[in-house]
């Protein structure tokens, strides 16, 4: 049956209703066509375009969620990056050093804030994903 | 879209057969499901035979809320095409 691998990839990156109402109707319409040669291409593009849409729509609500919980991310993110951060400062060695003594020259700087930027991304990821909405679920649909 | 479905249900493809090139294969469904979405269109699944292989196909019909969307926005885009003359 055509469009089966690309049913697998819809269920499994696709919230259920999202993959019920934009991607499934297309594989569907693919299905009964089964048409050939340049009319089956054209009918996997529509198909990949409508997964873009659909997996577009759904990050979307997606992150209209997760800004819902934007208080409660920032709070987590907070915590993550000042831990990591005190972390780096520790075994880095500038800890045990005297502030006076240290060199702050650019190059310190721009080493610090770049380290402080990628903690914060990488603990603004964390937390996000703790706070990722889960699967959408509504009807069963039947296998293909 | 909500004027070809008016005459009666119809399929994603259909659609497209029906408006002469204006809607496109590739962003029908995704249309179709954020109207869904937005109660413009209902929507049902095909009734199927016992042992059909394949997903089942799904028939678009437009909802009196959807109905009534549209004709607000006739009324709106007839009334900002018209001249200032004319408006009165």
């Amino acid at each position: 049956m055509p469009g089966r691998w690309l049913s697998r990839i819809g269920r499994w990156m696709l919230h259920t209703d999202t993959f019920a109402l934009m991607l499934s109707p297309a594989i569907a319409d693919f299905q009964f066509e089964t048409p050939t040669g340049i009319a089956r291409a054209c009918h996997y593009y529509a198909i990949v375009r409508a997964l873009v849409g659909a997996l577009r729509f759904d990050i979307c609500g997606d992150l209209a969620t997760l800004a819902e919980d934007i208080g409660a991310i920032t709070v987590l993110t907070t915590i993550q990056a000042s831990y990591y951060a005190f972390m780096l400062v520790l075994f880095s060695g500038l800890g045990t050093e005297r502030v006076s003594t240290l060199d702050v020259g650019s190059d310190l700087v721009t080493r610090i804030v770049s380290y402080v930027l990628v903690i914060c991304a990488v603990c603004l990821l964390t937390s996000s994903a703790c706070f990722w909405p889960p699967r959408r679920t509504c009807q069963s649909q039947p296998e293909d | 879209m909500l004027d070809l479905l008016e005459s009666s249900e119809r399929y994603g493809l259909e659609l497209v057969d029906a408006s002469a090139g204006r809607l496109k294969r590739g962003s029908i469904y995704v249309t179709l499901g954020r109207m869904e979405a937005k109660g413009f269109v209902a929507s049902r699944q095909e009734d199927r035979a016992p042992g059909a292989i394949g997903l089942p196909r799904r028939l678009y019909r437009p909802t009196a809320y959807g109905l009534k969307v549209r004709d607000a926005y006739r009324l709106l885009r007839d009334a900002l095409a018209l001249k200032p003359a004319e408006a009165k």
